[in-house]
């Protein structure tokens, strides 16, 4: 996949909520893009950024947070730019997004079968005949069965994974061409993640779909993942196609995050985790230049100073990382 | 610009309430003229420098009057309201934690006493118990502790589901303990919205009460009974019954905000956003 | 089985249902539908052994760790302490005996009471059963904290000024005031970011060390118990289907489901993402457990036997047991190269090398 044609190109995107001693920022000049017909993962834990980043490029930042600045060009156009109306017709039927848990996502006074009727026939203009053999075909595609008799079933009537899958429909019944998946598999158990994971996979190849997955779990995006951006504190750290970053990671925080991994290993029952040491941090309180460095072997006084920008170009494995360590031979 | 202005408002409302209520516990001991003192060469006499509310049918101060009145309407209102609090939340914290069978009959109590209306209740009560204060200091409380149970319970319900009660109770504490130090104080959140609310009805239910004769009698200063004294006067003497109704009004109002603030800064999410 | 000497915790036999009204499930005119969550568990701990139990949604994990603290009465069946059955005690002797054995529970956001300073909430236990006194309070709340790794000034702090891991290390604090010996980390790290759990779990196996407990984890997620228990049971819909030595069960395991949560744990790159994963479908409904092996819905190994009898445990190896009719017949490590050949298309068995990390 290397001279795909760009999707999305987000370019210094930074996104502020506001704190008890001044606005802090949530993403911080946030640049990466999408190729047509990859999978790219968005990697973080609690508070760096990813979820922020990914729902500003739908305009849901939720309210008091804002976009403060950066550009998401897609199509042509850039997305942050458009009013109101014209945001409405890019979600769902350009951009699908799946949410975390979808008992809270989807409407519990309404069967699956109404909500995705409502969506086909709003993002593809269908009629209600159409709309409803398009539920049903749709509910077929993401492998739930029998898919005519689940129309009139309610959300609580179906397990987790099941919801999940009545998401993900809804999600690409506008036929977008882009979806971004927030932390899709979290709330599931392991079996029936793996499933999700594959069913996104199986889509992004028939739909011709490019998927943005943002995950905490470094298993789950080498699973299905093409590229990945490595998010801590609302910076990118690093970049580049999974394999490559995961198995010789450029920056130290990514090296760490994968030590401090469990692993079904030989050495299981009988060892101590790595970790990374130090505190998560806190955004209000980041210090300058790069935010890993309290926590950060191999910290040096240039890290104050650390632009904060890919070293790479972002179609290569770029890290943020301004020291040479092991990992970063320059 | 929005946030500082509602800050501004707050500080007003509780600068007078504060003035009002100071006022009217300080009164007793103060050089000024008392309340029930009648001359009946000054009746009905525009507002002035020596009568600032001016005065009534019997020559009273007005000014005075409305500050005693305080004393009694804010005194019997925050009094009852207490009451029916304390009374309320026990019973409701009761049926939460507990469950069936003394959550269902309390709870069955709780919607009888919900759907009666309310205002017949208190007449009967008033008509058994005989007019002036006795009369509302029973019949509040025996009706309003209801409401209050109702919300604590669904409070209760989500508290003991919190993880930290199981862990009171695996950690072996006794059922008191879980009660009164990890149950309750996290359960009377919305109790306490309700007082703020509550303590401003109680207030223009006594006036009411008052203004019809069912409350307290003459000579006693309440605003109600006193708004209904000038009633009669209202084209002669437009401020007897104007400017004590406009101090019920603002003080009503001043609690209002102040409860509405209450409700925000208990409203506050403990939970830390990640 | 024969009784260990050294056994502390003995389940045997229990049996769990709740009724579910009417709503949703109880429409039809038979009785309400019985959802079961334990269905006649079965199990020993040895002293100071640390013991993994995993499953799913509805795997009835939780529901053993509730009952073992006495938050949850079984229907049938007996939790026994160093011998003695937990439920027929007087409530003064339960009290005082199920202080021994204490939990973590799983949400940081909850599992403690926003009110209390740290150093309260932590030292509460002490107090209650009478180990400290208010003078010595502020000692043990410092002593405490230290165990778990948090600065004194910790203590004055409220918990909504705490990260998730901080909340976790203050539980595990309040845990360990009442000096269990038996401590149970119910999904106590499921809640943490990735590299807070490994913290956290660093944490649990020094003071396993240092305060020679018992532990027992609960999880649904294979990796994490890998690595900190050494026997692990695995559970299915209220039963335990497997259990045995930690690299035993996940080198050499002899049920279908146990291989199923393997080759789900993600992470091995599946280069042409069209394979559909090994196990299909979802656990059934505990209203309505399969007849025979309750796993036999989803198993690709399922013979005729399977609907028809309920498997009985079957000694694998030394400690390893599997509750299967059909895999622990073929055999352990060597006969895993003849099921490869013989599978149905279904289930892909990959070679040892794969869960090397």
């Amino acid at each position: 996949m290397s001279q795909d044609a760009i999707l999305l190109e987000v370019r210094g995107l930074s996104v502020t909520f506001p704190g008890r001693l001044g606005p802090v920022q949530a993403a911080t000049n946030v640049s990466f893009d999408l190729r047509s017909g990859e999978i790219l993962g968005i990697v973080g834990e609690s508070g760096s950024g990813k979820s922020v980043t990914v729902r500003a490029i739908l305009r849901l930042v939720p309210p008091p947070g804002r976009i403060a600045s950066g550009e998401v060009l897609f199509d042509g156009r850039d997305l942050l730019s458009l009013n109101a109306k014209e945001m409405i017709r890019v979600r769902g039927c350009q951009i699908g997004m799946v949410f975390q848990n979808a008992l809270n996502a989807l409407n519990p006074v309404r069967t699956i079968g109404d909500q995705l009727v409502e969506v086909l026939r709003v993002k593809r203009q269908a009629s209600a005949s159409e709309a409803t053999e398009s539920a049903i075909e749709l509910l077929h595609q993401v492998g739930i069965s029998p898919p005519r008799q689940r129309m009139k079933s309610y959300p609580h009537h179906l397990s987790g994974g099941m919801r999940q899958r009545v998401m993900i429909a809804l999600a690409i019944a506008g036929r977008p061409l882009i979806m971004i998946g927030d932390e899709p598999t979290t709330a599931l158990d392991v079996t029936v993640q793996l499933q999700i994971l594959t069913l996104l996979a199986r889509l992004q190849r028939e739909l011709k779909m490019s998927i943005i997955l943002v995950s905490h779990d470094l298993d789950v995006v080498q699973e299905v993942c093409d590229r990945l951006v490595v998010m801590y504190a609302g910076h990118i750290l690093e970049c580049g196609a999974t394999e490559e970053v995961l198995s010789h990671p450029r920056h130290p925080y990514t090296e760490a995050l994968l030590r401090s991994v469990p692993k079904i290993s030989e050495s299981a029952g009988r060892g101590r985790f790595q970790t990374i040491g130090g505190q998560p941090p806190e955004l209000d309180q980041l210090p300058p230049g790069c935010p890993f460095q309290p926590r950060c072997r191999y910290a040096r006084n240039i890290c104050d100073e650390a632009p904060m920008t890919l070293d790479r170009p972002i179609s290569r494995h770029g890290t943020a990382c301004v020291v040479e360590w092991s990992g970063n031979a320059g | 610009m929005r946030e500082s202005k509602a800050k501004s408002t707050l500080a007003i409302a509780t600068t007078f309430s504060m003035i009002v209520l100071g006022a009217s516990l300080l009164q007793p001991y103060l050089p000024s003229i008392p309340p029930d003192q009648q001359d009946l060469t000054s009746v009905l006499q525009a507002p002035s420098w020596s009568h600032p509310f001016g005065t009534d049918n019997l020559g009273r101060d007005l000014l005075s009057r409305t500050v005693a009145a305080a004393r009694l309407d804010l005194g019997v209102a925050l009094s009852v309201t207490l009451i029916s609090m304390a009374l309320g939340v026990l019973l409701g914290a009761v049926a939460g934690l507990f469950g069936n069978p003394m959550e269902a009959v309390i709870m069955r109590v709780v919607d009888a006493v919900l759907a009666f209306p309310f205002l017949i209740f208190i007449i009967t009560v008033i008509a058994i118990v005989g007019t002036g204060l006795k009369g509302v200091l029973i019949g509040v409380p025996l009706n309003g502790w209801a409401l209050y149970a109702r919300v604590t319970r669904g409070e209760m319900l989500r508290v003991r589901e919190q993880e930290y009660i199981l862990a009171a109770r695996t950690l072996g504490y006794s059922r008191l303990r879980i009660i009164m130090r990890h149950a309750l104080p996290n359960a009377w959140r919305p109790a306490i919205v309700l007082s703020m609310a509550d303590v401003v009805m109680n207030i223009l239910l006594l006036a009411s009460l008052s203004y019809l004769g069912l409350g307290v009698q003459p000579p006693a200063a309440e605003w109600g009974s006193i708004i209904a004294d000038g009633q009669q006067y209202l084209l002669q003497a437009w401020w007897f019954s104007t400017l004590p109704g406009l101090v019920l009004v603002a003080v009503g109002a001043a609690f209002c905000i102040m409860g509405d603030a209450v409700a925000d800064l208990l409203g506050e999410d403990p939970r830390v956003v990640a | 089985m024969p009784v260990d000497q050294d056994e502390i915790l003995a389940l045997k036999g229990l049996v769990k249902t709740y009724r579910l009204g009417g709503g949703f499930f109880g429409r039809n005119a038979r009785s309400a539908a019985r959802v079961v969550a334990l269905d006649g568990v079965s199990l020993q701990v040895h002293e100071c052994e640390s013991m993994g139990i995993v499953g799913e949604s509805g795997s009835g994990k939780s529901t053993i760790a509730r009952t073992i603290v006495r938050l949850i009465e079984p229907d049938e069946g007996t939790v026994e302490f160093r011998g003695r059955d937990l439920f027929s005690l007087s409530t003064h002797d339960a009290k005082v005996t199920t202080r021994r054995i204490q939990m973590i529970y799983q949400d940081p956001y909850s599992s403690l009471n926003p009110l209390l300073s740290v150093g309260s909430a932590i030292v509460e236990p002490a107090r209650v059963h009478g180990f400290v006194d208010r003078r010595g309070a502020d000692e043990e709340a410092r002593r405490l904290l230290d165990r778990v790794h948090l600065p004194a000034r910790a203590a004055e702090k409220r918990p909504r000024e705490l990260s998730g891991g901080q909340r976790q290390r203050v539980s595990i604090a309040r845990a360990l005031a009442a000096r269990p010996e038996v401590l149970i980390a119910d999904e106590a790290v499921s809640a943490l970011d990735v590299s807070i759990q490994a913290e956290i779990l660093n944490l649990f196996a020094d003071i396993k060390e240092e305060l020679a407990l018992t532990l027992i984890f609960i999880a649904h997620q294979l990796s994490v118990v890998a690595n900190v228990a050494e026997r692990v049971a695995v559970m299915y819909l209220g039963r335990i289907v497997e259990i045995g030595p930690t690299q035993e069960m996940f080198f050499r395991s002899a049920h279908p489901y146990t291989l199923g949560l393997l080759d789900a744990q993600p992470g091995r790159h599946r280069k042409d993402r069209t394979q559909e994963p090994a196990l299909t479908g979802e656990v059934p409904s505990a209203v309505d457990i399969p007849s025979g092996c309750r796993f036999r819905t989803r198993c690709a190994f399922a013979e005729p036997i399977c609907e028809a009898v309920d498997p009985p445990p079957v000694l694998v190896s030394q400690e390893h047991y599997s509750w299967c009719h059909v895999l622990p017949r073929k055999g352990t490590v060597d006969s895993r190269q003849d099921i490869a050949s013989s599978e149905p298309s279904s289930i892909r068995l990959e070679s040892q090398e794969s869960w090397l990390a």
